[in-house]
């Protein structure tokens, strides 16, 4: 289910509105009650978490349905919307998207929804050639104020917990920044990732954990760092297998290959050339049997031909 | 009286379906689970309890997934004792977890039991999925799965596969959301495949092998395909890669998969020689 604790709700919107629990608690309840509320210790009435929600410009009622039906619909949509994505097919992305714009259940002056809109809407006009790599940058950070207010996608707090959408923001923007050849703009932000996908708390069982370890390997390589790229691509390949996964598992294996060939061609080091062959071979078996892209089965079997 | 067997009285479900009480979130989720909906398609106001149970089991799963038994013991035991007696829901998944432990260690036999005591925790027994009405929540149809795989490793086979054939049935006819479909369907039909095969239906156990083959390879599974390969004898190459994949440690290659590897690049090298 979709959870909400109400003492995170209203923590977590008192520090990202800024104010203080003196400010959010006067003439509702005193700062002493807050406290308590916000720790868990007191259960607020449901009135009480209104007033609290309303002062702080929410609506509150949002959080207060029992059991509320999210439109299956519309979930169904968004699920065939992050398929298309994935598969690159972007004429399928802008009809979908339309069809959710559209349907009445969309809830579009929900930031959370319109956030999730938006990251499409961006991701298909660069895909389309109608915006530049910075201008992506410049409007993802923008989308990710709307949730995640008074910190730099760099920066954000290691105390918070990330939805899907936030978590493919921080990827996306990690990619244009590579594009743009800003390397440590985007190591930084795949660092902090990793740093909080560790977290225990944190939900890494989502799709978009394998593309950012995809992502941060790749970036790794490219920035010579072959041993850490490696290291990267075993974490992954743990925690996809130890979760009977094997989405882009194949792209791991050709990482580790790919790293070993350039760290022998530019350090001399062979210790590890002689299992490249091996991980290609891997690669290039899970590549030709799931249905993953077959236009990859080329550039693997390239890696695996060219290892002696 | 099905919908709400072991998980509460008649007259509480009355009174939550008009709103007049409010199940908590376990609660909910398993009744909602019964009637083969997904929980996740809904919202819910978790108090702190439920948020903090909740967050418990994740990270139990996440150790168990890493075969952490200790750090995942010590988790069950501070969960042992945030729960009450009235907390069956709890209690069930607690033993499950506590079988699937067993099981880790090899202690079928022990795992069954503490299984068998955590479906009686809502009133059930291993007699329950005869009935072609059953109703499960998630907890209690993993319970029977473990049961199955376990009554298998004790090679008490005719139990094994009627508890085997219950669920592919349940599954069958039940509306069901595909998650559960992928996570138990391609197991069930392999341990069925092997069944027919000791019986010689080729024909029916080839038939289980290529459904459960394709749903595992269209969701990107890999647990049992390995052996569902070496079953069908076919995709050599891809057998091995899974085989060497499978015995790798920390996602690296084990100096047995290695060996492994050496062994096919010598054997293709002297079918070549020979051709």
């Amino acid at each position: 289910m979709g959870e909400y604790n109400k003492s995170a709700i209203i923590r977590d919107t008192r520090i990202l509105k800024g104010m203080t629990q003196e400010e959010l608690s006067e003439f509702i309840c005193d700062p002493v009650t807050l406290s308590r509320y916000e720790r868990g210790k007191l259960e607020p009435t449901d009135e009480k978490f209104l007033l609290l929600m309303k002062k702080m410009g929410e609506s509150g009622e949002r959080f207060l349905c029992p059991v509320k039906c999210c439109e299956e619909r519309i979930t169904k949509l968004m699920e065939k919307l992050n398929g298309a994505t994935e598969r690159q097919d972007w004429a399928c992305v802008e009809n979908i998207k339309r069809q959710i714009e559209l349907d009445e259940g969309f809830e579009t002056d929900n930031p959370e929804n319109i956030q999730y809109l938006k990251r499409i809407e961006i991701i298909l006009r660069y895909h389309q050639g109608k915006i530049s790599a910075e201008s992506a940058i410049e409007r993802l950070k923008e989308i990710w104020c709307l949730t995640v207010k008074g910190y730099e996608p760099q920066e954000f707090p290691e105390n918070i917990i990330l939805r899907e959408t936030e978590v493919l923001i921080l990827f996306h923007l990690a990619t244009f920044y590579k594009i743009q050849e800003h390397y440590m703009e985007a190591l930084q932000i795949y660092e902090k990732l990793d740093h909080y996908l560790d977290r225990t708390d944190a939900n890494n069982n989502m799709k978009p954990v394998y593309l950012i370890y995809i992502g941060y390997s790749n970036l790794l390589g490219i920035m010579k760092k072959y041993e850490k790229s490696v290291a990267v691509c075993f974490k992954a390949i743990n925690i996809l297998l130890s979760n009977n996964q094997s989405n882009y598992l194949y792209n791991f294996y050709y990482n580790v290959a790919w790293n070993y060939v350039k760290q022998n061609e530019e350090c001399g080091k062979n210790e590890n050339y002689k299992e490249a062959k091996l991980y290609a071979w891997l690669a290039l078996q899970l590549c030709r049997n799931y249905p993953e892209d077959h236009e990859n089965l080329d550039k693997i079997r390239e890696l695996y031909e060219g290892i002696a | 009286m099905r919908l709400c067997r072991g998980l509460c009285s008649a007259a509480a479900l009355v009174r939550y379906e008009k709103e007049e009480r409010m199940p908590d979130k376990f609660l909910a989720d398993a009744l909602l689970q019964r009637l083969g909906l997904n929980p996740c398609r809904f919202e819910f106001i978790a108090s702190n309890r439920d948020f903090f149970f909740s967050d418990l089991r994740s990270r139990l799963e996440r150790l168990v997934n890493q075969k952490k038994a200790e750090e995942a013991r010590k988790l069950l035991s501070l969960y042992k004792t945030k729960i009450t007696e009235r907390d069956i829901l709890h209690r069930q998944y607690i033993l499950l977890l506590e079988a699937i432990l067993d099981g880790e260690n090899g202690k079928y036999k022990e795992g069954i039991e503490t299984l068998k005591e955590a479906l009686s925790c809502t009133k059930c027994d291993i007699k329950y999925l005869d009935d072609r009405e059953a109703l499960l929540t998630d907890i209690e149809l993993r319970i029977f799965y473990t049961m199955a795989k376990y009554l298998n490793y004790l090679e008490r086979m005719d139990e094994s596969h009627k508890l085997y054939e219950n669920l592919k049935i349940y599954i069958d006819t039940l509306k069901w959301d595909n998650e559960k479909r992928k996570e138990y369907y391609p197991h069930i039909l392999y341990r069925l495949s092997e069944h027919e095969l000791r019986n010689l239906n080729y024909g029916k156990a080839g038939k289980y092998l290529d459904e459960a083959e394709k749903i595992l390879v269209e969701n990107y599974k890999i647990d049992n395909l390995y052996e569902i390969l070496c079953m069908k004898n076919t995709k050599k190459d891809f057998m091995w890669a899974l085989r060497i994949i499978l015995e790798s440690k920390d996602g690296k290659i084990t100096e047995n998969g290695k060996r492994i590897w050496e062994n096919i690049i010598n054997q293709q090298s002297s079918e070549i020689q020979e051709f």
